[in-house]
């Protein structure tokens, strides 16, 4: 392949036209994949609803473990473990 | 606290989709066997026995928060106590976080602490995996 200017610019549009010709193929499977995520929504926002609800149940859980976890520091033997 | 160390698919997973950290079941495991960076899921490791307090998969491990401020992503995760009873846990020395939501790659890792040498939990004595709820388990600017 050449460098000159001529050859370079010839080849920028020859590989433009080719990366158009690709997209175009390839639209389809991008559609696809909007149709699957279009699907896809109802459930996640019925997710969403439930990783709220999920969420507040965990928050008593996280202040027990942290609890515990602090006891359990606290009572901590110089071996680094704690009999409880 | 022993230092996190982050397994290298955890960078990949978060950006594609695979984690939801603020919702998904975490959970802590511990293995005697040194993981490595390139372990991907937890069926690369090789997890201490069940028994005498220790759940196969591990204890999970509830969020607080997993949320950003100023850009910094911080993910804030319960202290995880392991007590042996009835007889001792078997020897370990490193605790691995995992998601065990995900499907795709199932059971993908995100980092584990290496607790410098063997712990052994004889009957009655109590193991803590301390989350800092300060600064989390991990952060990312």
């Amino acid at each position: 392949m050449k460098f000159d200017n001529e050859t370079m610019r010839a080849r920028f549009h020859e590989a433009k036209a080719e990366k158009e010709k690709l997209e175009a193929s390839m639209a389809p499977i991008v559609a696809e994949r909007e149709a699957v995520l279009k699907e896809m929504a109802p459930l996640k926002a019925k997710l969403a609803d439930v990783d709220v609800r999920l969420k507040a149940a965990r928050q008593p859980i996280y202040d027990l473990s942290v609890e515990m976890g602090k006891i359990s520091k606290f009572l901590r033997d110089p071996d680094g473990k704690s009999r409880l | 606290m022993a230092t996190f160390n982050k397994f290298n698919a955890f960078a990949e997973n978060v950006y594609e989709g695979v984690h939801d950290l603020g919702a998904d079941t975490l959970k802590v495991m511990l293995t005697l066997t040194a993981p490595t960076a390139t372990d991907a899921v937890k069926a690369d490791l090789t997890e201490i026995s069940a028994g005498n307090g220790y759940t196969a998969g591990g204890t999970t491990t509830a969020q607080s928060s997993s949320a950003q401020t100023s850009g910094t992503y911080k993910l804030v995760l319960a202290d995880v106590t392991f007590t042996a009873s009835g007889g001792a846990i078997a020897d370990f020395r490193y605790a691995v976080l995992y998601n065990d939501t995900p499907t795709s790659p199932a059971d993908a890792l995100i980092g584990y602490w290496d607790y410098g040498s063997t712990v052994s939990l004889a009957s009655g004595e109590t193991f803590t995996w301390d989350a800092d709820p300060t600064n989390g388990v991990l952060q990312h600017a």
